[in-house]
């Protein structure tokens, strides 16, 4: 599929030479040396530990200065952190170049009388605190910078470094940006474990850029889908890049706790890491949201990171831990922390039908699902 | 409104050098003659490749191929992958120095 806003991303190759190389050492650190660690871990750092203090660390708390009394644990840290830095440096340079021409873009769509689709923005929004300050994966500037304005560098931002992570996976330069098979996936997902339900209307919560949204039209191409988020160049370039797919989307800046939709007005209503990046004392509301929103039959689904603690080791959650800590993700903790399916049942949903679980989805990887039915 | 709401667009790399956004220290023990040891290698390897760049644009100049050539170029698979080997062996060499 030709795409002009890809044409206008384009990296240059010396842009692209430098992303890769990011990409390159992302893939390293995260990968094998990760991997490394927690083989050191458990055959080397646990059991100094015990020889020296007679036991074992029962809890991440207590297994985090073990590790970090490492030299090689320092150094994963210190990679970890300059890759972070060099990936936003380095698709900055590209987004600082090729912005004038997207925002000329986004300006020539939006007073195109036969744009596909809708765009409604929330020019008084309030931000809710503590969501307004915060830096998801240190993205300089956040999901909301100039949020008010016409700039679209959050946005292009936040694509370009997904575009890193797929160089990371070996799709090099002839890639699409943001590629909406996560949405063609989500569908799968849903229709297998709901066989009889015919989504007729739709709705995105944290549609981010559109890439969900944007798969999920494809997919079930007679609905109406909509997305929403809290920011307002994310919605914007999303309605862009929508119309440069031929997609008609309704995308909509608004609070998912407080969308503004009449009730009962959807039949599907899904996320993808939503619940981790926003707020912990969101997920109630949002739930009941979601839950006032849906149809009678209608259907919550939810997709997000299987990192709750009892699943994985120390010296995973160890690092896992320094994430938190050092690369913008300060919600995430509290989420892998609350229990989902109670949630669920006190926003209403049915306790027959509630539900939350892990489900593999190939490669060794796995969702942590969640939602229930109406 | 919100913080980072600002009267003029910043660029994203100056917002990187935002002094505000200060390095945490993680390792305990820098020993610099590592970090000296990775960086002047990779210098080293940064000039070779400049000067070998200079090389075959001059050659393809020379020989008629015109400058936005080299920026229009689409890269193979196999060009890719022998990029990412490069960029592999690069990643580890300078990580194994710092170890």
């Amino acid at each position: 599929m030709t795409s002009r806003l890809y044409e206008m991303y384009r990296p240059t190759q010396e842009e692209h030479a430098r992303q890769a190389f990011v990409g390159a050492l992302k893939s390293f650190v995260n990968g094998e040396m990760e991997r490394d660690l927690v083989r050191r871990y458990h055959e080397e750092l646990m059991p100094a530990h015990r020889e020296r203090h007679g036991s074992e660390p029962t809890n991440r708390y207590e297994a985090i200065p073990v590790m970090e009394s490492d030299h090689d644990y320092q150094l994963w840290c210190s990679a970890v952190y300059s890759s972070q830095d060099l990936l936003w440096e380095t698709t900055g340079e590209t987004v600082d170049r090729v912005l004038p021409a997207m925002d000329a873009r986004a300006a020539e769509l939006e007073a195109d009388p036969q744009r596909l689709g809708t765009l409604t923005l929330a020019p008084t929004l309030q931000l809710p605190s503590p969501i307004d300050s915060v830096e998801i994966h240190r993205q300089p500037g956040g999901y909301y910078y100039r949020q008010s304005q016409a700039d679209l560098s959050a946005a292009v931002l936040y694509m370009g470094s997904v575009e890193i992570y797929r160089n990371a996976k070996g799709f090099g330069q002839a890639a699409q940006p943001c590629d909406t098979g996560v949405g063609r996936n989500l569908a799968t997902l849903v229709s297998s474990r709901y066989p009889d339900l015919q989504p007729t209307r739709v709705l995105d919560l944290g549609c981010g850029v559109g890439a969900m949204a944007m798969g999920l039209k494809q997919a079930l191409p007679s609905a109406e889908v909509h997305g929403l988020d809290l920011s307002a160049p994310f919605v914007r370039f999303a309605h862009l890049w929508a119309n440069d797919l031929g997609l008609e989307l309704h995308m909509r800046q608004a609070d998912a706790a407080a969308t503004g939709y009449d009730s009962g007005q959807f039949d599907l209503i899904v996320s993808q890491i939503l619940f981790h990046e926003t707020w912990h004392d969101k997920l109630p509301a949002i739930m009941r949201e979601a839950y006032r929103l849906l149809k009678p039959g209608g259907v919550f689904f939810n997709v997000d990171i299987p990192y709750q603690p009892d699943r994985i080791g120390l010296p995973e959650q160890v690092l896992n831990h320094w994430q938190v800590v050092n690369n913008g993700e300060p919600f995430w903790v509290a989420f892998a922390e609350t229990a989902i399916r109670p949630s669920l049942i006190a926003a209403g949903f049915d306790p027959l039908h509630a539900f939350a679980e892990y489900q593999a989805v190939g490669g060794g990887r796995e969702y942590f699902v969640f939602g229930g039915r109406k | 409104m919100n913080k980072f709401d600002a009267p003029e667009r910043e660029s994203v790399v100056l917002r990187m050098q935002d002094p505000k956004r200060v390095r945490p220290k993680f390792v305990r023990e820098p020993d610099m003659d590592k970090v000296i040891d990775a960086l002047l290698r990779l210098a080293m390897e940064i000039s070779v490749i400049r000067d070998r760049l200079d090389i075959h644009e001059a050659l393809a100049e020379l020989h008629g191929i015109p400058a936005d050539a080299i920026e229009s170029f689409e890269a193979t698979p196999q060009i890719e992958a022998r990029r990412r080997e490069r960029r592999d062996r690069l990643v580890r060499g300078v990580i194994a120095d710092l170890r």
